[in-house]
């Protein structure tokens, strides 16, 4: 047997993973229980969105887009749609912008819950994760009435939006929103004020913005070091600027810090809903959709890109059209493939107790880094 | 003839502890961590650890090929013989006890301290780097666990003046029904004593060597057989054991809060048992409680914690009763 | 370094009041939601199987030109020569109803049915005429009215 004090072990951390993590390998060089190399796999999950969309119309192509991170669902049809439009020329009409944000502001607060369900699993309490699950719920059953299915929507159309969203489902989004902090003060009592879950996260992983940038991190990785970057304010897109907001920003840099400020974002979205609902309640009549033919789309020869903040960070969806009813190029910036190359930088000098701790607070999701 | 019917208690004593343990643990975690169907337990879902323990029996027993072979033999028999051999020293009522003399706490301590060595060769004597870097925590939470136990069990022994456990418990049996037990004089000492059981359970949040989450696995992954069901099941009678040891000492064992008794004289016995399974199922409860909520603590200050805090406790209880009893003039 | 142990101390108790408020916290939620708690409904419109009116239906083939899965719904000649939707397979349907959205015939909807386990790929296959055909006698059995009316009684 090797002598475990002198020689450096290597192990493997396998593809399957206790957490919505996906399928992704990390080769770790281990010394006693110091990381000092960590190298990560990908590729497991690979398939062909990209190339897949130059074989079809561009309608064909929506509910593909949807399917790149089925978390973020509402994040990519936006990206794809908004790109596509902008080539066409359209601009959409006012309520079917205030209905994205709406969609799109709900689909951030569920993203979260799950990733904090996650993350306190992964660090041992079993009990808060059916709570939060619970909570999570009520989102869901919501997107439920609205589009019909409660992770793939299949709702955002060239033109605008599907369907109109009726008074009742609005009332049940004001109702949700009243009794929202209620829920989950319970749920805080048991995480956040926890003396346990503080000790094992404070000083770990620290990122300061000069690694970071050069990795082009966007998102909440970013935000925890003081540096107010979010691309609902630099470009804003459909109505962020015309909604009140402000951009939350911690200072430490650290897995407690990141934890926290998730937490404030889910506040801020609650209020961005809120107004949402009441400038619908009361301007209700309006067109919801341009009435175009999605079969016979075919734009000019332009180039477009679109940005989007979703959950994890920025999208871009890059297109190039000719003059045929098919794409040419359609290429994705996702931000869970640049955290992935972050991490193997991070992990080194932590003992490998505290790695699952860190990749979990980073918000990976490996379906869409291997795109 | 009489040894055949000694076994049969025996098995019949720990499958029945482990059962209790085992069943409200599920019924715990299905009220109060549940999965997202939410069925009630009922009794035929509790035979499944019945069938776990039967078909644990019958698997084959492998091993691997460079094992240290005394040692690998030796070591789930140095976790399980203990902690049954430690269930005569626990009285569950005032009639049917045998040890009246003995000093019968030293032989508990001695006998809860034995089954660490045991886990610690399970992991040393496999053949495995992984195992090994598992076992050394099991050091490391034998360590933080045995001084703050040791002492505040010796601040019980001083104010009542015996090292038996019956009369421990008799001596707790005062004028003022409820507040006479020994958790008010010693309401330090119990905090104490508590969290060093839930070390000594590996439970959170103190589960240092639980692997669910990390990916490192535990000491016993090159046992198979009756051999893992020894290392499996000898926590879930720990459990039962420590409760009702925890019991007898704090919150006054067989006896009624009430000061009388509620049945007549002849069910007394059986009214004492009753009492003191009643609050082992409160304490079995808060355990069970505490595994399912709190997150798991870093190795490293599971020692912080043990030498800062938990020592000078117990050791300011400790002071705290000599002095009290000096005073008081008793012997 | 008295600062940093009373510190630890102050720390340790607030520690201790915040762990105690966590179990609390857990026992008094679990006792309310195990008598409260609801499954959510299944509503109409969820991700459930496919089927066509097979009246309606005048073999335009728009719903083949949008389905993203190539192969899920086959058009074919039936045996009066005329074009209808004759096959979805529902191994290859990822369920986007696209084809619902799309039809400008409104032939295509939505079913309450969303168990199906087989040994054998080929049961996947559905065929939209014998379900189309079997839906209207399960109607016709339980309307008062005839199934059909006979022309000389006008």
């Amino acid at each position: 047997m090797k002598n475990i004090l002198k020689d450096k072990i290597e192990i493997n951390i396998g593809l399957q993973h206790p957490l919505n993590l996906g399928p992704i390998r990390f080769l770790a060089e281990l010394d006693g229980e110091k990381i000092t190399k960590c190298s990560a796999i990908l590729g497991y999950i690979h398939r062909g969105i990209e190339k897949s969309a130059q074989n079809k119309l561009f309608s064909q192509y929506l509910p593909i887009a949807e399917r790149i991170n089925p978390i973020d669902a509402f994040f990519y049809s936006q990206g794809y749609t908004s790109a596509v439009e902008e080539t066409l020329g359209l601009d959409i009409p006012k309520n079917a912008q205030y209905i994205r944000v709406l969609t799109m502001e709900m689909s951030r607060i569920a993203s979260h819950l799950l990733w904090l369900g996650g993350f306190s699993e992964i660090l041992g309490a079993k009990a808060p994760i059916f709570y939060i699950f619970n909570l999570r719920n009520k989102i869901l059953d919501i997107f439920k009435k609205i589009t019909g299915g409660q992770i793939t929507h299949n709702y955002y159309i060239f033109g605008g939006v599907r369907n109109k969203i009726s008074n009742d489902i609005l009332n049940d989004i004001l109702n949700f929103n009243k009794n929202f902090n209620k829920e989950f003060k319970t749920i805080e009592n048991i995480i956040s004020n926890n003396l346990i879950f503080i000790d094992r996260t404070r000083n770990l992983g620290v990122i300061t913005s000069e690694t970071a940038l050069p990795y082009s991190i966007t998102g909440v990785n970013l935000r925890a070091n003081g540096l107010p970057l979010d691309f609902r304010k630099e470009k804003p897109y459909l109505v962020y600027n015309e909604l009140e907001f402000t951009i939350p920003t911690a200072f430490e840099g650290d897995c407690f810090a990141r934890f926290k400020l998730r937490i404030d974002e889910i506040k801020i979205s609650l209020n961005l809903v809120k107004q949402c609902t009441e400038w619908l309640l009361a301007n209700s009549n309006g067109a919801v959709n341009l009435n175009i033919n999605q079969i016979d789309i075919k734009p000019d020869a332009k180039r477009a890109i679109s940005w989007t903040e979703s959950a994890r960070g920025l999208i871009m969806c890059h297109i190039v059209t000719d003059g045929s009813e098919k794409p040419k190029r359609l290429k994705w910036r996702t931000p869970s493939f640049y955290t992935i190359q972050l991490l193997e930088k991070i992990a080194v000098g932590h003992s490998i107790a505290d790695l699952p701790v860190l990749y979990s607070s980073l918000d990976i999701a490996s379906t869409e880094a291997d795109r | 003839m009489e040894i055949i019917i000694y076994f049969i208690t025996i098995i019949l004593i720990i499958t029945i502890a482990i059962f209790i343990a085992a069943g409200l643990e599920k019924h715990i975690t299905s009220i109060f961590a549940p999965n997202f169907k939410r069925k009630k337990i009922s009794g035929k879902e509790l035979m499944q650890i019945l069938a776990d323990g039967i078909k644990l029996l019958i698997k084959e027993d492998c091993a691997p090929k460079g094992r240290k072979k005394i040692l690998f033999f030796m070591a789930p028999l140095m976790v399980i013989c203990p902690i049954v051999s430690a269930f005569c020293l626990i009285s569950f009522n005032e009639f049917y006890t045998q040890l009246n003399d003995a000093p019968t706490i030293i032989l508990f301590l001695a006998m809860i301290s034995i089954p660490f060595i045991g886990r610690f060769l399970a992991g040393y004597s496999s053949n495995n780097k992984f195992s090994l870097i598992s076992s050394v925590k099991i050091i490391i939470q034998s360590i933080s666990c045995a001084i703050p136990m040791g002492m505040s069990l010796f601040a019980v022994c001083f104010q009542a003046g015996t090292l038996n456990l019956n009369e421990l418990i008799q001596a707790q049996n005062g004028a003022t029904w409820l507040f006479s037990w020994n958790f008010i004089p010693q309401i330090i000492g119990s905090a104490v004593f508590f969290t060093s059981t839930l070390i000594l359970l590996n439970n959170a949040p103190f589960n240092l060597t639980n692997s669910e989450n990390a990916p490192i696995p535990e000491y016993t992954t090159e046992y198979s057989g009756l051999k893992f069901a020894f290392f499996l099941y000898s926590e879930y009678a720990l459990l039962f054991l420590i409760s009702i040891f925890f019991v007898s000492l704090y919150f006054g064992g067989y006896l009624s809060p009430f000061g009388a008794y509620v049945l007549p004289a002849f069910m007394l016995p059986f009214e004492q048992f009753f009492w003191i399974i009643l609050k082992a199922f409160f304490t079995i409860f808060f355990i069970i409680l505490i595994k399912i909520t709190l997150p798991k603590v870093k190795s490293e200050r599971l020692l912080d914690f043990s030498y800062k805090i938990l020592i000078p406790l117990s050791l300011i209880n400790l002071n705290i009763t000599i002095l009290i009893r000096y005073f008081t003039g008793a012997n | 370094m008295k600062n940093n142990d009373f510190k630890l101390i102050s720390d340790f108790i607030k520690g201790a009041i915040s762990i105690l408020k966590a179990l609390f916290t857990v026992f008094c939620s679990g006792l309310k939601t195990a008598y409260t708690a609801q499954n959510s409904e299944n509503s109409d419109a969820s991700e459930n199987f496919l089927e066509c009116n097979y009246e309606k239906c005048t073999g335009c083939e728009i719903c083949t030109g949008v389905c993203p899965s190539n192969g899920a719904l086959i058009v074919k000649s039936d045996e009066q020569g005329l074009k209808k939707l004759t096959v979805i397979d529902i191994s290859k349907c990822i369920f986007c109803k696209n084809c619902i959205y799309n039809c400008p015939y409104g032939a295509l909807n939505v079913t309450k049915q969303y168990k199906l386990a087989t040994n054998d790929k080929k049961d996947l296959k559905l065929d939209c005429k014998k379900i189309y055909e079997a839906k209207l006698k399960e109607l016709a059995k339980t309307a008062d009215i005839p199934a059909f009316v006979n022309e000389e009684e006008i």
